[in-house]
């Protein structure tokens, strides 16, 4: 077990290097001059000029991703272009959004999607099961900026029940932050149910057609918890990599659903950066990224073993 | 008889009522202080470092916060804010400003000319307009505690509009935060405005609050001049990249105050009971800007190819739609100022497919591709462009038409052998010597002996009726040298809460002046 997370926390090394040359390559191939976008557009080619040798772009390549991983390796992801601040503190401080919203939108997700996959097994091709395969079909279907705009209409607009945009942090009192995430937790949780909802839906019939479930139901146990007991802690295995897989995705923010709700995440860090170029940022928030979604799988790895004790490493 | 007494007695207490209600209520209306103003903006600002960037969004957001020498009113004329006067040698070259006393900056210290000097030098080392300035400036110096002498090398006419524009602006900062700065980056937002910088938080807010000690000017407000009030305690600026979240927090009561409306909302908006879409006049010219240092646009018949082929109306229309949005006309400048002149209408506008064809034929046009730069970052610049390359194509050209983001833009239009186009557009300011694209460095590169020396010329004049007459010339040879196609002007869409009183859209947002809703 030991031997095994250790080899597994090893080769987080070569991916996150892999994902370091690759991120740096990128963005230094695309067009696009930070100097340029932050002097704006009737800057001299001197002030240009001035500025990308203050931000060390007028070295070559090769020099500025080694001085860059150097420091990266000693834990200094370096500062950013544009406000000055320490990368890592600029991660840190757009990590609260995103980890809040991607805990509600899961449990939106698993909220809906865990009951309406075991209603449409257990009811197995009954309007209640077309009803849940629909609901999947459209939660799959709706682009979530347009889901999120509707939301904020109804909710934000006409009822007034809710705030339309924007983020307070948890220390200005919990209700209020909730307040503001609950919108977005529904526009990312519901597109995100339908998986689970299938997922669950086979799952669980597979797992119903064992022999042991029969031998249950032979014995006289009663159906909730044949399918409670018995079934769906056996079903869960699947389940629990989807759910793993589209947590990591949500913690490598929401890029859509922050931008419509002008949310401060991760996803909004990226896009913002990578519009005026902020290098520094960029390369941090994608290597932090790259990490999480390893270790998050890593962690839904051991999980498996939790849930089933015949998983062996 | 006695009838008509009453009456008139009747009339006289009737108007003794009115006025004293009027009376009363004059002063019940003294303006509502406290409270927030809440904006929500398209973006995050780049740096709050007004000086450093032409960036309108760091225009706007420190606007209350850093002021200048001069400023302007509504009619677009100089009008002293920090300084109290000031007088030009005779011949033309050596400025003195007299500034006002007691001016507080938002550390307490009070405004002197060793800082309006050191603000002024940095400015022309660090501004992209001051840079352009300061090759004609010999020396900044402060002759007292409160005269600077500015000494230049050449006669310089629009100096003051440079001064005064609040973009790429001269901010007056303390001596110490310019000297400790340099040309690296702001750290310290000190300004002498009715408003002091707060806080930023990346991706949530900028927070200004009002500076109790503000040296207000006694004039009434008008434009960005005379007296400044902060009435609402607290300002704030939130990135809402979206615009469909802008309008919805507006219609919401989230925010009062949206900017960059879209302007295909604008029509709707207005039915709506809730708020008020206000626009941005005068305009912003698009422009489509071409390479004339390399490539195939070096050739002037080639241009006017372009020029005359394209049609206007139907470019203008499906980019902005609503015809109060857009207006159509060869004068960059509007009818109620001084520089509107129609110089140039010739090559404005022609759509003459057939004569576009002969002048292709002339510059040996061979179906090359024209390449051309434009973004879908900013809605309008990729819709026009779009609109217009479907033109040429119909005129026989053939058109490479590149998508890129605006940072890419920025990048390909500064290397001459990357593009043969860009769009763009070009915001109102106050005298034609700040157009930009009559700058030789601009990228596509305007460098004509005709234009250059006309344009020095008009910067030299100092007589404003002579600047007038020139200005034409330099409009004209704008058209006639297509340097670049100009389709016409818009307008930008500001939304407001209806709840919102006395404030009025402008090119740079002003919140000052302005009560706060709640």
């Amino acid at each position: 077990m030991l031997a095994y997370l250790t080899g597994r926390l090893l080769a987080l090394v070569p991916v996150l290097l892999v994902v370091a040359v690759v991120v740096f390559l990128l963005i230094h191939l695309t067009p696009g001059d930070p100097a340029r976008v932050l002097l704006g557009q009737d800057a001299t080619p001197e002030q240009v000029q001035t500025l990308r040798h203050a931000l060390g772009l007028d070295r070559p390549l090769v020099a500025q991703f080694v001085l860059w991983l150097g420091r990266a390796l000693r834990g200094d992801l370096g500062l950013s272009f544009f406000q000055h601040v320490p990368v890592t503190g600029d991660i840190l401080q757009h990590s609260t959004p995103t980890i809040m919203l991607s805990l509600m939108a899961i449990s939106v997700a698993l909220l809906i999607g865990i009951p309406a996959g075991v209603i449409s097994a257990v009811f197995r091709n009954s309007w209640l099961d077309q009803g849940s395969l629909a609901l999947a079909m459209l939660g799959a279907a709706v682009p979530s900026f347009w889901l999120g705009l509707s939301l904020i209409v109804l909710f934000a607009v006409d009822l007034g029940w809710l705030p339309s945009s924007g983020y307070r942090p948890p220390g200005e009192g919990l209700g209020v932050s909730l307040r503001y995430l609950l919108l977005p937790a529904l526009a990312l949780g519901l597109p995100n149910s339908s998986l689970i909802i299938r997922f669950t839906r086979s799952s669980l019939l597979d797992v119903v057609a064992n022999d042991y479930i029969r031998t249950a139901r032979a014995k006289g146990v009663g159906e909730r918890i044949v399918i409670f007991h018995h079934a769906l802690r056996n079903a869960l295995v699947p389940i629990l990599t989807v759910v793993g897989l589209t947590f990591a995705a949500l913690m490598g923010g929401a890029v859509v659903t922050e931008t419509v709700f002008s949310l401060p995440g991760i996803g909004q860090l990226v896009v913002s950066s990578v519009l005026r170029r902020d290098y520094p940022v960029i390369q941090g928030v994608i290597l932090m990224v790259a990490t999480i979604y390893v270790l998050i799988n890593l962690l839904v790895d051991l999980l498996y073993f939790v849930i089933d004790p015949r998983v062996k490493y | 008889m006695q009838a008509r007494k009453v009456l008139e007695s009747l009339l006289i207490v009737l108007v003794i009522a009115v006025l004293a209600g009027s009376l009363v209520f004059s002063t019940s209306a003294a303006p509502r202080r406290g409270g927030a103003l809440r904006i929500a903006e398209i973006g995050e600002p780049l740096t709050l470092d007004t000086v450093a960037t032409t960036a309108d969004l760091t225009s706007i957001i420190t606007l209350p916060i850093f002021e200048e020498l001069f400023t302007f009113d509504a009619n677009f004329r100089i009008q002293p804010m920090l300084a109290e006067s000031y007088t030009q040698s005779k011949d033309g070259l050596t400025y003195t400003f007299v500034l006002r006393k007691n001016v507080p900056f938002h550390n307490g210290k009070e405004m002197t000319a060793e800082d309006v000097v050191a603000s002024l030098d940095r400015w022309g080392k660090v501004s992209p307009r001051g840079a352009s300035v300061y090759k004609k400036v010999e020396s900044t110096s402060a002759t007292d505690r409160y005269t600077v002498v500015m000494k230049l090398k050449e006669s310089f006419a629009p100096l003051l509009s440079f001064i005064g524009l609040p973009n790429g602006a001269a901010a007056i900062m303390p001596k110490e935060i310019n000297d400790a700065t340099g040309a690296g980056p702001l750290k310290q937002y000190i300004g002498t405005g009715p408003y002091k910088f707060a806080e930023w938080i990346p991706d949530r807010y900028v927070k200004l609050v009002r500076f109790d000690a503000y040296a207000a000017r006694p004039e009434a407000p008008n434009g960005y001049a005379g007296k400044r009030e902060a009435l609402a305690d607290e300002v704030f600026f939130y990135p809402v990249s979206q615009v469909a979240t802008r309008i919805a927090g507006v219609q919401s009561g989230d925010y009062d105050i949206a900017d960059g409306i879209n302007q295909d909302a604008y029509a709707q908006l207005v039915k709506d009971p809730r708020v008020t879409p206000g626009l941005i006049k005068p305009g912003t010219f698009l422009t489509f800007f071409f390479n004339k240092k390399q490539g195939i646009m070096t050739n002037e018949k080639l241009r006017q190819a372009v020029e005359v082929a394209l049609d206007m109306q139907p470019i203008m229309k499906a980019t902005f739609g609503n015809p109060e949005l857009y207006s159509l006309g060869p004068s960059i400048y509007p009818q109620d100022t001084p520089w509107y002149t129609t110089a140039g209408a010739a090559m404005y506008n022609v759509h003459d497919v057939a004569r576009a064809k002969r002048l292709m034929q002339e510059a040996g046009y061979n179906g090359e591709p024209v390449r051309w730069l434009t973004t879908q970052q900013y809605d309008y610049m990729f819709k026009s462009t779009v609109v217009a390359a479907a033109q040429l194509q119909h005129a026989g050209f053939k058109v490479d038409m590149q998508v890129l983001e605006w940072a890419g833009v920025l990048d390909h239009r500064s290397k001459p052998a990357d593009y043969d186009l860009f769009t763009t557009s070009h915001g109102f300011v106050p005298d034609p010597a700040l157009i930009t694209v009559f700058n030789a460095a601009y990228p596509g590169w305007w460098d004509s002996p005709e234009k250059n020396k006309l344009f020095d010329e008009f910067n030299q004049t100092a007589d404003p009726a002579a600047r007038a007459r020139l200005w034409p010339k330099l409009q004209e040879l704008l058209y006639t040298q297509a340097s670049l196609v100009r389709p016409g002007e818009f307008y930008g869409v500001v939304l407001a809460s209806k709840a919102l009183k006395d404030w009025r859209p402008s090119y740079w947002l002003v919140v000052w002046n302005v009560p706060a809703v709640k």
